[in-house]
Protein backbone atom coordinates (compact mmCIF):
# COMPACT_ATOMS: atom_id res chain seq x y z
CA UNK A 1 0.00 0.00 0.00
CA UNK A 2 1.34 3.54 -0.66
CA UNK A 3 1.96 6.16 1.51
CA UNK A 4 1.74 9.97 1.04
CA UNK A 5 3.78 11.81 2.92
CA UNK A 6 3.63 15.76 2.37
CA UNK A 7 5.15 18.79 3.95
CA UNK A 8 2.22 20.93 6.08
CA UNK A 9 2.73 24.35 7.89
CA UNK A 10 0.13 25.11 10.51
CA UNK A 11 -0.56 27.83 12.32
CA UNK A 12 -2.13 29.44 15.37
CA UNK A 13 -3.78 32.46 12.95
CA UNK A 14 -4.71 34.22 16.57
CA UNK A 15 -0.98 33.89 17.37
CA UNK A 16 1.29 33.73 14.42
CA UNK A 17 4.57 33.12 15.83
CA UNK A 18 3.05 29.54 17.26
CA UNK A 19 3.26 27.12 14.03
CA UNK A 20 4.67 23.99 12.79
CA UNK A 21 6.18 22.99 9.78
CA UNK A 22 6.19 19.18 9.65
CA UNK A 23 5.65 16.55 7.40
CA UNK A 24 2.16 14.55 7.43
CA UNK A 25 0.65 11.55 6.20
CA UNK A 26 -2.37 11.91 3.77
CA UNK A 27 -5.26 9.94 5.00
CA UNK A 28 -8.38 10.35 3.20
CA UNK A 29 -10.03 8.42 6.21
CA UNK A 30 -9.44 10.95 8.43
CA UNK A 31 -12.36 14.15 8.56
CA UNK A 32 -9.86 16.82 10.14
CA UNK A 33 -6.32 17.57 10.32
CA UNK A 34 -4.88 15.38 13.17
CA UNK A 35 -2.42 16.41 15.20
CA UNK A 36 -0.63 14.67 18.29
CA UNK A 37 -2.27 16.46 21.82
CA UNK A 38 1.41 17.04 23.07
CA UNK A 39 1.86 19.70 20.07
CA UNK A 40 -1.16 21.88 21.60
CA UNK A 41 1.42 23.90 23.71
CA UNK A 42 3.55 24.09 20.51
CA UNK A 43 0.39 25.82 18.51
CA UNK A 44 0.00 28.37 21.44
CA UNK A 45 -3.05 26.38 22.79
CA UNK A 46 -5.62 27.30 20.24
CA UNK A 47 -9.23 27.50 21.38
CA UNK A 48 -11.18 24.30 21.54
CA UNK A 49 -14.72 24.27 19.91
CA UNK A 50 -15.82 20.74 20.99
CA UNK A 51 -15.06 17.14 22.62
CA UNK A 52 -15.31 14.51 19.47
CA UNK A 53 -15.09 10.63 19.66
CA UNK A 54 -13.57 8.76 16.96
CA UNK A 55 -13.52 5.39 15.93
CA UNK A 56 -10.53 4.23 14.33
CA UNK A 57 -9.65 1.94 12.01
CA UNK A 58 -7.94 -0.18 14.83
CA UNK A 59 -11.64 -0.59 16.57
CA UNK A 60 -10.61 1.52 19.34
CA UNK A 61 -12.61 4.49 20.10
CA UNK A 62 -10.82 7.76 21.67
CA UNK A 63 -11.73 11.08 22.52
CA UNK A 64 -10.43 14.42 20.52
CA UNK A 65 -10.48 17.71 20.82
CA UNK A 66 -11.34 20.18 17.82
CA UNK A 67 -9.41 23.73 18.51
CA UNK A 68 -9.29 26.75 15.95
CA UNK A 69 -8.84 29.07 13.70
CA UNK A 70 -5.82 27.71 12.06
CA UNK A 71 -4.23 27.86 8.72
CA UNK A 72 -3.07 24.99 7.52
CA UNK A 73 -1.08 25.01 4.28
CA UNK A 74 0.10 22.24 2.43
CA UNK A 75 3.04 22.43 0.54
CA UNK A 76 2.14 24.15 -2.98
CA UNK A 77 -1.02 24.39 -2.31
CA UNK A 78 -3.00 27.47 -0.85
CA UNK A 79 -3.17 28.14 2.92
CA UNK A 80 -6.63 27.77 4.45
CA UNK A 81 -8.44 28.24 7.31
CA UNK A 82 -10.13 25.68 9.70
CA UNK A 83 -9.47 24.01 12.55
CA UNK A 84 -7.41 20.93 14.05
CA UNK A 85 -8.09 17.81 16.19
CA UNK A 86 -6.09 16.84 18.71
CA UNK A 87 -5.75 13.46 19.67
CA UNK A 88 -3.48 11.12 21.78
CA UNK A 89 -0.97 9.97 19.10
CA UNK A 90 1.94 7.62 19.83
CA UNK A 91 4.95 8.46 18.06
CA UNK A 92 5.98 6.04 15.62
CA UNK A 93 10.18 5.57 15.51
CA UNK A 94 10.18 8.62 17.99
CA UNK A 95 7.99 10.74 15.45
CA UNK A 96 4.69 11.77 15.95
CA UNK A 97 2.34 11.37 12.43
CA UNK A 98 -0.23 14.17 11.71
CA UNK A 99 -2.67 13.38 9.11
CA UNK A 100 -4.23 15.41 6.28
CA UNK A 101 -7.96 14.36 6.21
CA UNK A 102 -10.16 14.82 3.46
CA UNK A 103 -11.44 18.04 4.11
CA UNK A 104 -8.29 19.78 4.13
CA UNK A 105 -7.85 18.02 0.93
CA UNK A 106 -10.78 19.31 -0.65
CA UNK A 107 -10.18 22.95 0.21
CA UNK A 108 -6.52 23.03 -1.00
CA UNK A 109 -8.28 21.86 -4.14
CA UNK A 110 -5.45 18.73 -3.75
CA UNK A 111 -6.09 15.35 -4.92
CA UNK A 112 -4.54 12.12 -4.14
CA UNK A 113 -2.79 10.89 -7.40
CA UNK A 114 -2.75 7.53 -6.95
CA UNK A 115 0.12 6.38 -9.59
CA UNK A 116 2.43 9.21 -8.96
CA UNK A 117 1.87 8.83 -4.97
CA UNK A 118 1.57 12.75 -5.13
CA UNK A 119 -1.39 15.46 -4.59
CA UNK A 120 -2.09 17.10 -7.36
CA UNK A 121 -3.93 20.81 -8.16
CA UNK A 122 -7.28 20.35 -9.00
CA UNK A 123 -8.39 23.56 -10.59
CA UNK A 124 -12.08 23.00 -11.57
CA UNK A 125 -14.33 21.35 -9.29
CA UNK A 126 -17.92 20.01 -9.44
CA UNK A 127 -19.13 21.59 -5.94
CA UNK A 128 -22.77 19.72 -6.50
CA UNK B 1 -34.38 59.73 3.79
CA UNK B 2 -32.73 57.58 0.89
CA UNK B 3 -31.14 54.31 1.88
CA UNK B 4 -27.79 54.13 2.19
CA UNK B 5 -25.73 51.12 -0.48
CA UNK B 6 -22.63 49.17 0.37
CA UNK B 7 -21.15 51.56 -2.83
CA UNK B 8 -21.81 54.65 -0.61
CA UNK B 9 -19.49 53.61 2.31
CA UNK B 10 -15.85 53.91 2.36
CA UNK B 11 -14.96 50.82 3.63
CA UNK B 12 -11.20 50.24 2.88
CA UNK B 13 -9.16 49.05 6.21
CA UNK B 14 -13.17 48.99 7.51
CA UNK B 15 -14.25 45.86 9.82
CA UNK B 16 -17.55 45.02 7.84
CA UNK B 17 -20.18 43.18 10.01
CA UNK B 18 -22.46 41.34 7.12
CA UNK B 19 -25.31 39.52 7.57
CA UNK B 20 -25.69 37.74 4.82
CA UNK B 21 -28.44 34.68 4.02
CA UNK B 22 -26.42 31.28 4.29
CA UNK B 23 -30.06 29.44 5.50
CA UNK B 24 -29.74 26.77 2.67
CA UNK B 25 -31.47 23.26 2.34
CA UNK B 26 -28.93 20.83 3.08
CA UNK B 27 -28.46 16.85 3.50
CA UNK B 28 -26.16 14.59 4.73
CA UNK B 29 -25.57 11.39 2.50
CA UNK B 30 -22.66 9.26 3.65
CA UNK B 31 -21.46 10.92 6.44
CA UNK B 32 -21.38 13.87 4.36
CA UNK B 33 -22.54 17.18 4.66
CA UNK B 34 -24.19 18.04 0.94
CA UNK B 35 -25.95 21.80 -0.02
CA UNK B 36 -28.67 20.44 -2.15
CA UNK B 37 -29.34 24.09 -3.43
CA UNK B 38 -26.29 26.76 -3.45
CA UNK B 39 -28.96 30.14 -4.60
CA UNK B 40 -28.18 31.99 -1.47
CA UNK B 41 -24.65 31.73 -1.06
CA UNK B 42 -23.91 32.22 -4.41
CA UNK B 43 -26.42 35.65 -4.27
CA UNK B 44 -24.12 36.79 -1.13
CA UNK B 45 -20.75 36.93 -3.66
CA UNK B 46 -21.22 40.25 -5.19
CA UNK B 47 -21.38 41.91 -1.73
CA UNK B 48 -18.31 39.90 -0.93
CA UNK B 49 -15.98 40.46 -3.31
CA UNK B 50 -17.01 44.05 -3.48
CA UNK B 51 -15.92 43.98 0.33
CA UNK B 52 -12.63 42.00 -0.98
CA UNK B 53 -11.66 44.63 -3.82
CA UNK B 54 -11.91 47.39 -2.03
CA UNK B 55 -9.95 46.41 0.82
CA UNK B 56 -12.79 45.64 3.97
CA UNK B 57 -12.14 42.79 6.44
CA UNK B 58 -15.39 41.32 5.75
CA UNK B 59 -17.14 40.00 9.33
CA UNK B 60 -19.78 37.43 7.96
CA UNK B 61 -22.68 36.10 9.98
CA UNK B 62 -25.82 34.63 8.70
CA UNK B 63 -28.64 32.48 10.52
CA UNK B 64 -28.93 28.63 9.71
CA UNK B 65 -31.97 26.53 10.47
CA UNK B 66 -33.81 26.72 14.01
CA UNK B 67 -31.17 25.70 16.63
CA UNK B 68 -34.02 27.39 19.09
CA UNK B 69 -31.31 29.67 20.72
CA UNK B 70 -29.00 27.03 21.73
CA UNK B 71 -25.76 25.60 20.00
CA UNK B 72 -27.03 22.41 17.66
CA UNK B 73 -23.93 20.85 15.86
CA UNK B 74 -25.61 19.89 12.54
CA UNK B 75 -26.79 23.25 12.52
CA UNK B 76 -23.00 24.24 12.53
CA UNK B 77 -22.24 26.93 9.64
CA UNK B 78 -18.53 25.68 9.58
CA UNK B 79 -19.02 23.47 6.51
CA UNK B 80 -20.73 26.36 4.82
CA UNK B 81 -17.39 28.60 5.45
CA UNK B 82 -15.58 25.54 3.84
CA UNK B 83 -18.25 25.90 0.48
CA UNK B 84 -17.95 30.15 0.76
CA UNK B 85 -13.76 29.47 1.08
CA UNK B 86 -14.48 26.83 -2.79
CA UNK B 87 -16.42 29.66 -4.09
CA UNK B 88 -14.03 32.66 -3.62
CA UNK B 89 -11.06 30.99 -3.75
CA UNK B 90 -9.84 32.39 -0.11
CA UNK B 91 -9.85 31.30 3.49
CA UNK B 92 -12.97 31.73 5.22
CA UNK B 93 -12.05 32.50 8.81
CA UNK B 94 -14.35 30.23 11.19
CA UNK B 95 -15.27 31.45 14.61
CA UNK B 96 -16.73 28.72 16.52
CA UNK B 97 -18.58 31.15 18.89
CA UNK B 98 -20.84 33.74 17.48
CA UNK B 99 -19.61 36.06 20.48
CA UNK B 100 -17.00 36.45 22.77
CA UNK B 101 -13.45 36.24 23.02
CA UNK B 102 -12.93 33.95 20.06
CA UNK B 103 -13.98 35.99 17.17
CA UNK B 104 -12.94 39.22 19.02
CA UNK B 105 -9.72 37.61 18.68
CA UNK B 106 -9.93 36.87 15.28
CA UNK B 107 -11.11 40.06 14.55
CA UNK B 108 -8.62 41.61 16.02
CA UNK B 109 -5.74 39.94 13.84
CA UNK B 110 -8.03 40.47 10.52
CA UNK B 111 -6.20 42.15 7.56
CA UNK B 112 -7.66 43.99 4.43
CA UNK B 113 -9.25 41.52 2.08
CA UNK B 114 -9.50 38.76 5.05
CA UNK B 115 -13.43 36.85 5.17
CA UNK B 116 -14.27 36.02 8.39
CA UNK B 117 -17.81 34.07 9.26
CA UNK B 118 -19.19 33.88 12.45
CA UNK B 119 -20.96 30.86 14.42
CA UNK B 120 -24.89 30.50 13.58
CA UNK B 121 -26.59 33.79 15.18
CA UNK B 122 -29.25 31.52 16.20
CA UNK B 123 -27.32 29.51 18.41
CA UNK B 124 -27.48 32.43 21.16
CA UNK B 125 -31.21 33.27 22.47
CA UNK B 126 -30.65 37.21 22.05
CA UNK B 127 -31.10 36.88 18.27
CA UNK B 128 -34.12 36.09 17.75
CA UNK B 129 -35.38 37.92 21.29
CA UNK B 130 -33.54 41.24 19.31
CA UNK B 131 -31.57 41.30 23.13
CA UNK B 132 -29.83 44.54 22.55
CA UNK B 133 -26.97 43.18 24.88
CA UNK B 134 -26.14 40.53 21.74
CA UNK B 135 -27.28 43.08 19.18
CA UNK B 136 -24.21 45.31 20.56
CA UNK B 137 -22.09 42.53 21.31
CA UNK B 138 -22.48 41.80 17.16
CA UNK B 139 -22.25 45.68 16.60
CA UNK B 140 -18.78 45.46 18.29
CA UNK B 141 -17.08 43.57 15.54
CA UNK B 142 -17.46 45.92 12.90
CA UNK B 143 -17.01 49.70 11.80
CA UNK B 144 -19.66 49.28 9.54
CA UNK B 145 -22.76 47.33 9.02
CA UNK B 146 -24.31 45.64 5.64
CA UNK B 147 -27.52 44.04 5.91
CA UNK B 148 -27.56 41.61 2.83
CA UNK B 149 -30.04 39.18 3.97
CA UNK B 150 -32.97 39.71 1.82
CA UNK B 151 -34.67 36.71 3.27
CA UNK B 152 -34.38 37.09 6.76
CA UNK B 153 -34.55 41.21 6.51
CA UNK B 154 -38.47 41.04 7.50
CA UNK B 155 -37.47 39.73 11.09
CA UNK B 156 -36.88 41.98 13.91
CA UNK B 157 -33.66 40.43 14.90
CA UNK B 158 -30.74 41.35 16.87
CA UNK B 159 -28.31 40.42 13.74
CA UNK B 160 -31.12 42.24 11.52
CA UNK B 161 -32.52 45.38 13.33
CA UNK B 162 -30.99 44.99 16.82
CA UNK B 163 -27.57 45.57 15.56
CA UNK B 164 -28.02 49.10 13.44
CA UNK B 165 -28.90 51.10 16.62
CA UNK B 166 -24.64 50.20 17.57
CA UNK B 167 -22.92 50.99 14.67
CA UNK B 168 -21.67 54.44 12.87
CA UNK B 169 -23.40 53.70 9.89
CA UNK B 170 -25.62 50.92 8.35
CA UNK B 171 -25.96 50.15 5.04
CA UNK B 172 -27.55 47.78 2.19
CA UNK B 173 -25.24 44.91 0.56
CA UNK B 174 -25.56 44.66 -3.51
CA UNK B 175 -28.14 41.89 -3.36
CA UNK B 176 -30.75 43.53 -0.93
CA UNK B 177 -29.87 46.95 -2.95
CA UNK B 178 -31.16 44.80 -6.35
CA UNK B 179 -34.15 42.65 -4.39
CA UNK B 180 -35.27 46.22 -3.44
CA UNK B 181 -34.94 47.69 -7.21
CA UNK B 182 -37.17 44.83 -8.79
CA UNK B 183 -39.54 45.27 -6.13
CA UNK B 184 -39.64 48.76 -6.51
CA UNK B 185 -39.92 49.08 -10.00
CA UNK B 186 -42.54 46.17 -9.75
CA UNK B 187 -44.61 47.80 -6.95
CA UNK B 188 -44.57 51.44 -8.71
CA UNK B 189 -46.39 51.14 -11.62
CA UNK B 190 -47.95 47.84 -12.12
CA UNK B 191 -49.27 46.16 -14.94
CA UNK B 192 -52.45 45.16 -13.86
CA UNK B 193 -54.33 42.80 -12.94
CA UNK B 194 -51.59 42.74 -9.82
CA UNK B 195 -52.18 39.88 -7.95
CA UNK B 196 -50.49 39.18 -4.79
CA UNK B 197 -50.31 35.66 -3.23
CA UNK B 198 -49.14 35.66 0.56
CA UNK B 199 -48.43 32.53 2.46
CA UNK B 200 -46.26 31.34 5.36
CA UNK B 201 -46.92 31.28 8.91
CA UNK B 202 -48.10 34.11 10.56
CA UNK B 203 -50.44 36.96 10.22
CA UNK B 204 -47.98 39.07 12.44
CA UNK B 205 -45.61 38.59 10.25
CA UNK B 206 -46.99 40.29 7.25
CA UNK B 207 -49.31 42.69 8.55
CA UNK B 208 -47.49 45.65 7.12
CA UNK B 209 -46.95 44.07 3.80
CA UNK B 210 -51.08 43.02 3.43
CA UNK B 211 -51.60 46.67 4.54
CA UNK B 212 -49.11 48.04 1.88
CA UNK B 213 -50.82 45.98 -0.55
CA UNK B 214 -54.27 46.40 -0.58
CA UNK B 215 -53.53 49.76 -1.69
CA UNK B 216 -51.73 48.85 -4.88
CA UNK B 217 -52.96 44.88 -5.70
CA UNK B 218 -56.35 43.60 -7.26
CA UNK B 219 -56.54 40.74 -6.04
CA UNK B 220 -54.37 39.05 -3.18
CA UNK B 221 -54.37 35.48 -2.49
CA UNK B 222 -54.02 34.22 1.08
CA UNK B 223 -52.61 30.43 1.96
CA UNK B 224 -50.13 28.82 4.16
CA UNK B 225 -51.19 28.55 8.36
CA UNK B 226 -51.75 32.49 7.80
CA UNK B 227 -54.77 31.46 5.98
CA UNK B 228 -56.13 29.55 9.24
CA UNK B 229 -56.69 32.86 10.74
CA UNK B 230 -58.52 34.28 8.22
CA UNK B 231 -61.05 31.34 7.84
CA UNK B 232 -61.21 31.69 11.58
CA UNK B 233 -62.29 35.29 11.26
CA UNK B 234 -65.02 34.13 8.85
CA UNK B 235 -66.29 31.56 11.08
CA UNK B 236 -65.04 28.85 9.72
CA UNK B 237 -64.10 25.85 12.04
CA UNK B 238 -60.06 25.08 11.89
CA UNK B 239 -59.90 22.00 14.37
CA UNK B 240 -56.55 21.70 15.55
CA UNK B 241 -54.51 23.78 12.81
CA UNK B 242 -51.68 26.49 13.54
CA UNK B 243 -53.70 29.92 14.07
CA UNK B 244 -52.97 33.05 16.13
CA UNK B 245 -56.11 33.47 18.26
CA UNK B 246 -55.05 37.14 18.79
CA UNK B 247 -54.74 38.10 15.49
CA UNK B 248 -58.24 37.27 14.42
CA UNK B 249 -59.62 39.98 14.95
CA UNK B 250 -57.14 42.37 12.53
CA UNK B 251 -57.97 39.44 10.16
CA UNK B 252 -61.43 41.03 10.33
CA UNK B 253 -60.32 44.09 10.31
CA UNK B 254 -58.14 43.51 6.90
CA UNK B 255 -60.95 41.66 5.40
CA UNK B 256 -63.30 44.52 5.87
CA UNK B 257 -60.37 47.02 4.30
CA UNK B 258 -60.04 44.54 0.95
CA UNK B 259 -63.96 44.97 0.96
CA UNK B 260 -64.17 48.52 1.49
CA UNK B 261 -60.96 48.92 -1.11
CA UNK B 262 -62.55 46.60 -3.46
CA UNK B 263 -59.36 44.40 -3.14
CA UNK B 264 -60.15 41.00 -4.16
CA UNK B 265 -58.80 38.59 -0.66
CA UNK B 266 -58.93 35.07 -1.70
CA UNK B 267 -59.10 32.44 0.96
CA UNK B 268 -58.81 28.44 0.19
CA UNK B 269 -62.37 27.14 -0.66
CA UNK B 270 -60.95 23.58 0.64
CA UNK B 271 -58.01 22.65 2.25
CA UNK B 272 -55.54 19.02 2.63
CA UNK B 273 -56.16 18.28 6.28
CA UNK B 274 -54.00 16.01 7.87
CA UNK B 275 -53.73 14.04 11.06
CA UNK B 276 -50.58 14.50 12.14
CA UNK B 277 -47.62 17.16 10.34
CA UNK B 278 -45.43 14.40 9.11
CA UNK B 279 -44.46 12.38 6.51
CA UNK B 280 -46.92 9.44 5.81
CA UNK B 281 -49.58 11.17 7.98
CA UNK B 282 -53.20 10.89 7.11
CA UNK B 283 -54.20 12.79 5.48
CA UNK B 284 -57.47 14.40 3.03
CA UNK B 285 -59.02 17.13 0.92
CA UNK B 286 -61.95 18.78 2.77
CA UNK B 287 -65.04 19.45 0.78
CA UNK B 288 -65.59 22.95 0.24
CA UNK B 289 -65.21 25.18 3.49
CA UNK B 290 -68.28 26.90 5.02
CA UNK B 291 -69.26 27.72 8.87
CA UNK B 292 -70.84 24.62 8.80
CA UNK B 293 -67.92 22.62 6.82
CA UNK B 294 -64.68 23.55 8.99
CA UNK B 295 -61.48 21.41 8.92
CA UNK B 296 -62.28 18.08 10.95
CA UNK B 297 -61.78 18.24 14.70
CA UNK B 298 -58.09 16.91 16.04
CA UNK B 299 -57.12 17.59 12.48
CA UNK B 300 -54.82 20.35 10.57
CA UNK B 301 -55.16 22.33 7.65
CA UNK B 302 -51.69 21.49 5.94
CA UNK B 303 -51.99 22.75 2.22
CA UNK B 304 -54.48 24.67 0.06
CA UNK B 305 -56.93 22.08 -1.42
CA UNK B 306 -57.44 21.05 -5.24
CA UNK B 307 -60.49 23.74 -5.57
CA UNK B 308 -58.58 26.10 -4.31
CA UNK B 309 -55.56 24.88 -6.62
CA UNK B 310 -57.95 25.35 -9.88
CA UNK B 311 -59.27 29.17 -8.08
CA UNK B 312 -55.65 30.91 -7.81
CA UNK B 313 -54.30 29.24 -10.55
CA UNK B 314 -57.33 30.98 -12.94
CA UNK B 315 -56.06 34.32 -10.69
CA UNK B 316 -52.82 33.89 -11.50
CA UNK B 317 -53.83 33.39 -15.15
CA UNK B 318 -55.37 36.58 -15.22
CA UNK B 319 -52.45 38.53 -13.69
CA UNK B 320 -49.62 40.62 -15.43
CA UNK B 321 -47.56 41.47 -12.15
CA UNK B 322 -47.49 38.82 -9.57
CA UNK B 323 -46.18 39.35 -5.69
CA UNK B 324 -45.46 36.08 -4.08
CA UNK B 325 -44.27 35.30 -0.75
CA UNK B 326 -44.53 31.97 1.35
CA UNK B 327 -45.50 29.11 0.50
CA UNK B 328 -48.95 28.22 0.91
CA UNK B 329 -48.88 24.63 2.80
CA UNK B 330 -46.20 22.74 4.62
CA UNK B 331 -43.87 22.29 1.38
CA UNK B 332 -41.21 21.03 3.28
CA UNK B 333 -42.62 17.82 3.47
CA UNK B 334 -43.49 16.30 0.19
CA UNK B 335 -47.12 15.20 0.48
CA UNK B 336 -47.76 18.78 1.71
CA UNK B 337 -45.99 20.23 -0.89
CA UNK B 338 -48.87 20.29 -3.92
CA UNK B 339 -50.40 23.68 -3.85
CA UNK B 340 -47.00 25.36 -3.25
CA UNK B 341 -45.99 23.57 -6.36
CA UNK B 342 -48.78 24.13 -8.41
CA UNK B 343 -49.01 27.75 -7.62
CA UNK B 344 -44.80 27.76 -9.15
CA UNK B 345 -46.02 25.88 -12.32
CA UNK B 346 -48.70 28.46 -12.66
CA UNK B 347 -45.97 31.26 -12.42
CA UNK B 348 -43.60 29.39 -14.76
Amino acid sequence: MGRIVTPVKIENLLDPSKKIERDALVDTGAYMMTLPNAWRGRLGDPPASRKVELHLATEETVEGEVCGPIYIQIAGFPSIAGEVLFIEMKPADGEYEPLIDYITLEQSQAAVDMMGHRLTHVRYMDMK
Amino acid sequence: MPKLSLRDLDVRGKRVLVRADFNVPVETRGGKFRITDDTRIRESLPTISYLREHGAKTILMSHFARPKGKPVEKYSLRPIGDYLHSLIHQPVIFSHDTIGEVPAKIVDHMESGDVALLENVRFQPGEEANDPEFAKALAGFGDLYVNDAFGAAHRAHASTVGVTKFVEKAAMGLLMEKELKHLRDGLEKPARPFVVILGGAKVSDKIGVLKALMEKADTILIGGAMANTFLKAEGIPVGASRVESDKVDLACELLDTAKRRGVKLLLPIDAVEAEEIQPGARMRNTSRLSPQHGISDGWQAVDIGAASIALYQDEIAKAETILWNGPVGIFEIPEFAEGTIAIAEALA
